[in-house]
C-alpha cells in the first residue's frame, strides 16, 4: 500500500522573480509503507525541498503529494496538521527548542494531542533510554553534542508513534562513530515496521536503504524504474545495532 | 479541555524560556501605563481634595468685579448680606498673594478671624494667632521648612505702606500637607492682612453661610442688593454647588489633555511592540515553525501565544500599578504633579494628594492586555498560516 506518493511534483521559490528557483521538476515517486527509501543526489538537487514535501511541510507549486491517497493540496491546515503527527520529522540542523529540557522537547510534539502530562513523560523517557539518552533527559539541548540533539530530534519524532519517520541529512553532522550508530538505529526502527525516508549522500546510509530516488537538479535520474526508483538489495547488516 | 490548559501552560512557560523578549515587552508596556496611571491618581487626589474643601467650606463666596475684574469689596456690602433671609453668618476674608524670603517663595496670606478656620486645622508647634493682636503670623509646615522659620521667628518687614514696615513674628506652625490648598499659606488676622496689603475696611471675598435650602434664594436676593457708595463694586456670587461643577471641570479639562497625550503614547507603543515583536520575531517564527512541523494546529499555536501574551499583559499592568504608586507615594508625583497642578514644579515642593482607584487599574489591564495581544498575536498568526518550513527558514 502506498503510504506517500508524488505525481509530477514541481516546487520553485520566488517564482516570478529574477531569483526565480526551480528545486523541483516533475518528480514522481511513490513510498509504500514499510519501505527505507532514500532520496540522493548532489547539494541543491532537491533533496530536502522533496522530503518537505513528503512530510507535509510545505505545499508543492503544482503536481500532486498524496498521503494515503489523499492529495494534500486539497486538504485544509486544520487537517494538514493532523497528517503531519502521523509522521515523524527530523532536520538536519536538528530544530529542537532551544531552553527547553531534552524530555520536555521530545514531549512538545504530544501536547496538542490531549496525552496527560505523566504519560508524555513516560513515552520521552521510553524514546529516550532506547536512544542511549536516559541520563541526558534534563539537559538543553544547547549543553549535549550534535551526536546527542540528533538522536533527541528522533526520539521526539518517533515519539508520537508515526507511520513515518522522515530525516534530512541524518548523518551529515555526525562523526564517523557516530553517524554508524545513527544508520543501525535507522535500519532498526525501519525493521520494527516503520517506514524511513532519508535525504542524504551518505553512500553507506543509502546501502541500508531499500529504494533509492537519485535526483538532479530537481528530476530523477534516468535509468530508475517507472516512479524512479532504483531497488537496491538490503545489506546483510541491516537492523544489527 | 485538559489539552487547552497545557497547550496554556506551554505559553506561560514560553514567557520565561525568552526573558529578555518578554523583558522588553512588559518594559514597553510599563513605559507608557506607570506614567498614565501616576497621572491619573494625581487627577483623582486632586479633585477629591478640592470637593472635601468645598464641601467643607462656605455655602457661597460673594467676591467684587469692577470692569470685569475681580475686585475688594467695602466690608459694609457683608452688612446688607447679613439682613436677608436665610444668611446665618458672613465671614469676610482677605486673600492676597505676596512672596518671602531670598527666593521670593510664593505664599498666600490669608487674613480671617481663627474662630472662621476649618475645624480640621491643627497646630503642631505654637498656637494660632490672636485676633487682636497685629502681625502674628501662622504658617504650613512646608513653606515654614523651605523659608527656615520656626515658632518666634521675625521676619523683616515684607510689605510696606503707608503705616510704614512692621516686622512680624510666627506664632505656630500648622501642618500643611493636610490639604493641597493649604500648601502655601500663612493664616492672619483680618487687620493684619488689611495692614499687609494695605486695604482698609475692604474684604477679598465674603463668606456666606446660609440655612439649608436658602442658597439659590439667598444668591439671587445679593445679585439684586443695590450698590452703596458710587464706587461700590458689582457683587458677584459663587455658590458651593458652582464651585462643586467648575472645579473638576477645570480638573477634567486636563485630565482630557493627558489622556489625549496618553492616547498618543499608546499608539506609538502597539507599533513599539510590533517592532520588539520584531525583535523576537524570527525566534518566534522559528519556533512556531517547529510546533507547526511536528503537528501543532495553527489555533494551538495561537492559544499558546494567547496564554503567553495574557501573562506579560498582567504582569505589565501589575508592574505599571506598582510603580504608578511608587511613584505617587515614594517620589511624590515627581514630574507628573506638575500637569495636573499649576504651579507646582517638576520637583513638587508640597505633599501631592493621590489615589490610585481599581477603575484605572483596570482600564491599564486591558490597555496592557491590547497592546501586548496585538503585538504578539499578529507575529504569532503570521508565522503559523505559512507553511513550517518557510516560517523556520
Amino acid at each position: 500500500m502506498k503510504l506517500i506518493e508524488t505525481r509530477n511534483v514541481a516546487k520553485v521559490f520566488r517564482a516570478g522573480s529574477k531569483e526565480e528557483v526551480r528545486a523541483l521538476r516533475g518528480v514522481s515517486i511513490s513510498i509504500p509503507q514499510g519501505t527505507f527509501a532514500a532520496l540522493t543526489g548532489a547539494s541543491g538537487s532537491g533533496k530536502t525541498t522533496l522530503l518537505a514535501l513528503l512530510g507535509a511541510l510545505d505545499r508543492p507549486t503544482s503536481g500532486q503529494v498524496l498521503h494515503d491517497g489523499d492529495d494534500l493540496a486539497v486538504l485544509s491546515d486544520f487537517e494538514l496538521a493532523r497528517r503531519r503527527r502521523r509522521i515523524g520529522f527530523v532536520f538536519q540542523n536538528f530544530s529542537l527548542l532551544p531552553g527547553l529540557e531534552v524530555w520536555n522537547n521530545v514531549t512538545y510534539p504530544l501536547i496538542p494531542r490531549g496525552i496527560p502530562a505523566r504519560q508524555r513523560y513516560e513515552l520521552a523517557a521510553q524514546q529516550l533510554k532506547r536512544l542511549g539518552l536516559a541520563d541526558k533527559m534534563s539537559k538543553r539541548p544547547e549543553e549535549l553534542s550534535g551526536g546527542e540533539q540528533q538522536r533527541v530530534a528522533i526520539a521526539r519524532a518517533l515519539a508520537g508513534q508515526p507511520q513515518a519517520l522522515l530525516a534530512d541529512e541524518p548523518t551529515s553532522n555526525l562523526d564517523r562513530k557516530a553517524a554508524g550508530l545513527l544508520r543501525a538505529l535507522l535500519a532498526e526502527i525501519h525493521a520494527q515496521g516503520t517506514t524511513v525516508v532519508v535525504a542524504t549522500h551518505d553512500a553507506e546510509l543509502l546501502a541500508v536503504a531499500t529504494t533509492v530516488y537519485d535526483l538532479e537538479a530537481g528530476r530523477l535520474k534516468t535509468g530508475a524504474d517507472a516512479c524512479g526508483a532504483s531497488e537496491v538489495e538490503p545489506p546483510p547488516a541491516m537492523g544489527a545495532t | 479541555m485538559r489539552r487547552f490548559v497545557d497547550i496554556a501552560y506551554t505559553g506561560v512557560a514560553a514567557v520565561l524560556l525568552h526573558p529578555l523578549r518578554s523583558g522588553v515587552t512588559v518594559a514597553c508596556v510599563v513605559a507608557v501605563l506607570a506614567p498614565y496611571l501616576a497621572g491619573l491618581g494625581v487627577s483623582k487626589g486632586v479633585a477629591e481634595q478640592a470637593a472635601e474643601s468645598i464641601r467643607s467650606g462656605a455655602d457661597m463666596y460673594v467676591t467684587g468685579e469692577r470692569f470685569g475684574r475681580t475686585a475688594p469689596l467695602p466690608l459694609e456690602r457683608a452688612q446688607g448680606i447679613r439682613a436677608l433671609d436665610g444668611v446665618t453668618r458672613v465671614v469676610p476674608r482677605i486673600v492676597g498673594r505676596l512672596t518671602l524670603g531670598k527666593d521670593d517663595e510664593e505664599a498666600v496670606l490669608v487674613g480671617i478671624s481663627p474662630r472662621d478656620l476649618p475645624s480640621g486645622l491643627r497646630c503642631v508647634e505654637g498656637t494660632l494667632y490672636d485676633p487682636a493682636s497685629l502681625n502674628d503670623l501662622v504658617i504650613g509646615t512646608e513653606l515654614a521648612r523651605r523659608l527656615g522659620l520656626h515658632v518666634g521667628s521675625l521676619i523683616p518687614p515684607f510689605y510696606q505702606n503707608p503705616q510704614g514696615e512692621r516686622v512680624s513674628r510666627f506664632v505656630g506652625v500648622f501642618r500643611s500637607d493636610v490639604s493641597l490648598w493649604q500648601a502655601r499659606l500663612i493664616l492672619t488676622s483680618f487687620a493684619t492682612a488689611s495692614a499687609v496689603f494695605a486695604e482698609r475696611d475692604t474684604a477679598s471675598d465674603l463668606l456666606v453661610y446660609c440655612r439649608a435650602g436658602y442658597e439659590e434664594a439667598v444668591s439671587r436676593s445679593i445679585l439684586r442688593l443695590p450698590a452703596t457708595g458710587g464706587v461700590a463694586p458689582r457683587l458677584r456670587v459663587a455658590t458651593a454647588r458652582d464651585l462643586d461643577v467648575l472645579l473638576p471641570r477645570g480638573l477634567l479639562h486636563r485630565e482630557g489633555i493627558f489622556n489625549l497625550h496618553f492616547l498618543l503614547g499608546f499608539a506609538v507603543s502597539i507599533l513599539v511592540v510590533l517592532v520588539t515583536s520584531g525583535f523576537g520575531l524570527a525566534e518566534r517564527r522559528r519556533e512556531i515553525g517547529i510546533l507547526k512541523a511536528t503537528g501543532w494546529q495553527t489555533d494551538e499555536v495561537l492559544w499558546r501565544s494567547v496564554a503567553e501574551s495574557v501573562v506579560l499583559a498582567v504582569a505589565a499592568a501589575a508592574l505599571s500599578v506598582l510603580l504608578a504608586f511608587a511613584w505617587l507615594r515614594l517620589f511624590n508625583g515627581y514630574w507628573v504633579a506638575s500637569l495636573f497642578l499649576a504651579g507646582v514644579g517638576t520637583v513638587p515642593a508640597i505633599r501631592i494628594p493621590a489615589r490610585l482607584t481599581p477603575v484605572p487599574a483596570l482600564v491599564a489591564l486591558v490597555m496592557s492586555l491590547a497592546v501586548v495581544m496585538i503585538g504578539t498575536l499578529y507575529a504569532s498568526w503570521r508565522a503559523a498560516t505559512v507553511p513550517p518550513t518557510e516560517a523556520m527558514r
